[in-house]
């Protein structure tokens, strides 16, 4: 009776700390675009409005001006370009707007115009330093930009405190009929890591037509914890393979990426898995800014034996991913990232082969407020986060239960702070909730996690 | 019905039709928004006429230019036709809606240099053509450069946007990357995209550049435009880099956990089958 009560009483609490999670998220997400709709409108209203003025009066420079910067504003860039190539056929020596028209290029990945609009700014005879300095420094970038060989990374250092860091059950083993079964060896034990979570990828220009790319990316974490190596994880992932275009099929701003990928990975510094195998991945930007990709991956598994898991060959296997994402820039300050995924792990054994679902949102908002870094337009970073994975079993496992087949439910929640120094660099702190209650009590547990980190990007 | 009455009756009736969209005789398609001299317009059944700043062009107009003629034509869709010098073009259709941004542009090319930058119509595909004397030039939601040779061959530049094409009796080509090229043949016959020549672009931007003042009085100056604010900070340019970071395998943490989870809590499992079996 008071188990079950303890259990419902639970239950609310997870349920209700869900709904404060999610409504805070789903506040923050609509309290602002409404009145943010209504400013996009006026200046839409305003952009229609000056373009009129400037049809009766096409020679009014201040008018020619605002209208290019609403227009850059409103992302409709052609009407940037068009006002400002007007300027020049009033004066062609306007260095001012040759960068302006160069910065313009640039930003649209049009890199040649780019380059020809600086390059003219620069030597212009009537530049002023500053106008010089600031082409130079543009024409570097484009160099880079437009170069072939393209990277883009971010490093995550950190560390983090885990209320339950071996993740064993709060409670009893529930002894299945017939069973006696052991105690188990590990009791709950908080400990803290130092954590380095780093991501990477290299673009390689085909420099075809169809601007086809061959891509590689890089993903590696390595945890060390202060008190039990034992529980010291990493993790490394490679993915290679060439991104292809889809305008040439009829479908626009969308890409096509088969890979093959590894991972390996380490528990307690020995060797834990490998894995290698192939995916796919549908990736298209939609008109309103979205990203959405869809993945299928298929990778074999082969996992070491040790002493500390001398029977770990048995989870040797497969893994189906099938992983659709869609990220959702809100404004130019926030962002919307869904998640679903669903997770095949074929092993040896039914008992362990699975199915997992997941369900994941989180919503990042950047603005301005105390104690602002200088340069940093909106320098703080919130990201919230909410997430459930349900994850059943083919079997049930005999040496457990071999009445019940396991099925494991998980919520997730994170908050986040960040303060984003310079473009580059930003320190954090956060907070994460992970709540897995099973139908197997010896695999239920919770475990909050406080992190501290610095985030370089670059 | 008395002569006074049908005389008004008929002039409201015309100023009805001609207050109407699109009504008017000789359609207005878009303004003047710079010209430098001599730049001609021939109207359909009207004579030649200087064309000067702020004047209206109109449906199936001609318009051509000297050595030292420039035109900037402003449509009413936001769409900009620059014509360059030693250039002959004619205005074959416009029809727009403002309402849903939807309708035609097409127009004849027969010599010259040319620059397109979208409006509201080039968002749509099949909406905006520029015919040559070899093909037909499709531009969709971009900005372009076309060059019409004396002999009827000519290169299309792709400066920004979705995509332009190609087409002729040689076949279709479309051209999708950016500051890339396409030559079209006399015959008709079409190239491979290319990279574009960086000195030829420079040659041919030169050609859009004011020979006069445009029309403007007194034109813009240096100091005019560099006490404003700037347009775009230079730093927007390594947005470009966030466009390839969105494209990272960053670990998700709650995976991290997942993987922690299945072999931390693994382990009393295995002691358990030890222990039974």
């Amino acid at each position: 009776m008071i188990e079950g009560q303890k259990h419902r009483n639970g239950r609310r609490a997870r349920l209700a700390a869900f709904g404060v999670g999610l409504a805070l998220a789903l506040a923050l997400a609509a309290v602002a675009p409404p009145a943010l709709a209504q400013d996009a409108d006026a200046q839409r209203a305003e952009f229609l409005s000056l373009y009129q003025q400037i049809l009766k009066n096409p020679t009014n420079v201040e008018l020619t001006l605002r209208y290019a910067r609403l227009g850059a504003q409103i992302g409709d860039y052609e009407a940037s370009v068009s006002a400002l190539e007007r300027l020049l056929m009033y004066n062609p020596n306007l260095p001012t707007a040759e960068i302006e028209l160069g910065l313009l290029y640039a930003r649209l990945k049009s890199y040649t115009m780019a380059r020809v609009y600086l390059e003219q700014a620069a030597a212009a005879p009537n530049a002023s330093p500053e106008i010089r300095a600031r082409a130079q420094d543009a024409l570097a970038k484009v160099d880079r930009l437009s170069s072939p060989h393209q990277f883009a990374g971010e490093v995550e250092l950190g560390v983090q405190y885990q209320s339950n860091a071996n993740q064993t059950p709060g409670a009893a083993v529930p002894a299945p009929p017939g069973f006696t079964l052991p105690s188990i060896p590990f009791t709950r034990q908080h400990d803290g890591d130092v954590f380095l979570n780093a991501a990477g990828i290299y673009r390689y220009d085909l420099g075809n037509a169809e601007s086809d790319t061959l891509e590689a990316t890089g993903t590696l974490y390595e945890s060390a914890f202060f008190r039990d190596s034992h529980l010291d994880l990493g993790i490394a992932e490679i993915t290679l393979g060439p991104r292809l275009t889809l305008d040439r099929i009829g479908i626009e701003h969308a890409t096509l990426r088969p890979y093959l990928m590894g991972t390996y990975v380490t528990l307690n510094n020995n060797s834990l898995l490998w894995g290698g195998g192939a995916g796919i991945e549908l990736a298209k930007t939609f008109g309103w800014g979205t990203l959405a990709r869809l993945f299928y991956e298929h990778e074999e598994r082969g996992y070491f034996k040790s002493s500390f898991d001398p029977l770990a060959t048995q989870l040797n296997g497969n893994v189906d991913v099938v992983r659709l994402t869609a990220s959702q820039p809100i404004w130019d300050f926030s962002t919307l990232d869904l998640l679903l995924r669903y997770v095949h792990e074929k092993t040896r054994f039914s008992f362990d082969t699975n199915n997992q679902y997941r369900i994941q949102a989180s919503y990042s908002i950047r603005y301005g407020g105390l104690l602002d870094p200088p340069g940093v337009a909106r320098p703080w970073e919130t990201v919230l986060e909410v997430g459930h994975d349900w994850t059943p079993y083919d079997a049930a496992n005999p040496a457990i239960n071999p009445f019940v087949k396991r099925s494991d439910r998980s919520w997730f929640f994170g908050a986040s702070e960040f303060l984003h120094v310079n473009k580059w660099l930003a320190a954090g702190i956060g907070i994460e909730r992970q709540i897995t209650s099973s139908n197997l009590g010896n695999f239920s547990f919770n475990n909050t996690t406080a992190t501290f980190s610095v985030k370089a990007s670059f | 019905m008395s002569a006074r009455r049908i005389a008004i009756t008929a002039c409201t009736a015309v100023s009805l039709l001609l207050a109407l969209p699109g009504a008017g005789l000789s359609q207005t398609v878009g303004v003047t928004g710079a010209v430098n001299p001599s730049t001609s317009g021939t109207p359909p059944g009207a004579t030649v006429r200087e064309l000067g700043i702020g004047n209206d062009v109109v449906f199936n107009e001609r318009i051509a230019t000297t050595a030292t003629g420039q035109a900037d034509i402003l449509f009413l869709d936001r769409s900009a036709l620059t014509v360059g010098p030693n250039s002959d073009l004619v205005i074959d259709e416009f029809v727009y809606s403002p309402d849903t941004g939807t309708g035609k542009l097409a127009a004849s090319a027969t010599k010259g240099v040319f620059r397109f930058v979208g409006g509201a119509l080039s968002k749509n595909p099949d909406s905006v053509s520029i015919k040559t004397p070899a093909a037909i030039v499709g531009v969709r939601g971009a900005v372009v450069l076309l060059v019409v040779n004396a002999n009827g061959g000519g290169t299309l530049y792709l400066l920004y946007g979705d995509q332009a094409s190609v087409s002729s009796a040689g076949g279709h080509v479309d051209l999708r990357r950016r500051s890339w090229a396409i030559d079209i043949g006399p015959d008709g016959s079409i190239g491979n995209p290319h990279p574009a020549d960086p000195a030829a672009l420079q040659a041919l931007l030169a050609l859009f550049k004011g020979t006069g003042n445009g029309g403007a009085s007194p034109p813009p100056t240096e100091q005019n435009l560099a006490g404003g604010p700037a347009l775009f900070i230079d730093d927007d340019i390594d947005a470009n880099q966030i466009d390839l970071r969105n494209y990272l395998r960053s670990l998700d943490k709650f995976d991290i956990y997942l993987i922690e989870k299945l072999h931390k809590t693994r382990q009393p499992v295995i002691v358990i089958c030890r222990d039974c079996g």
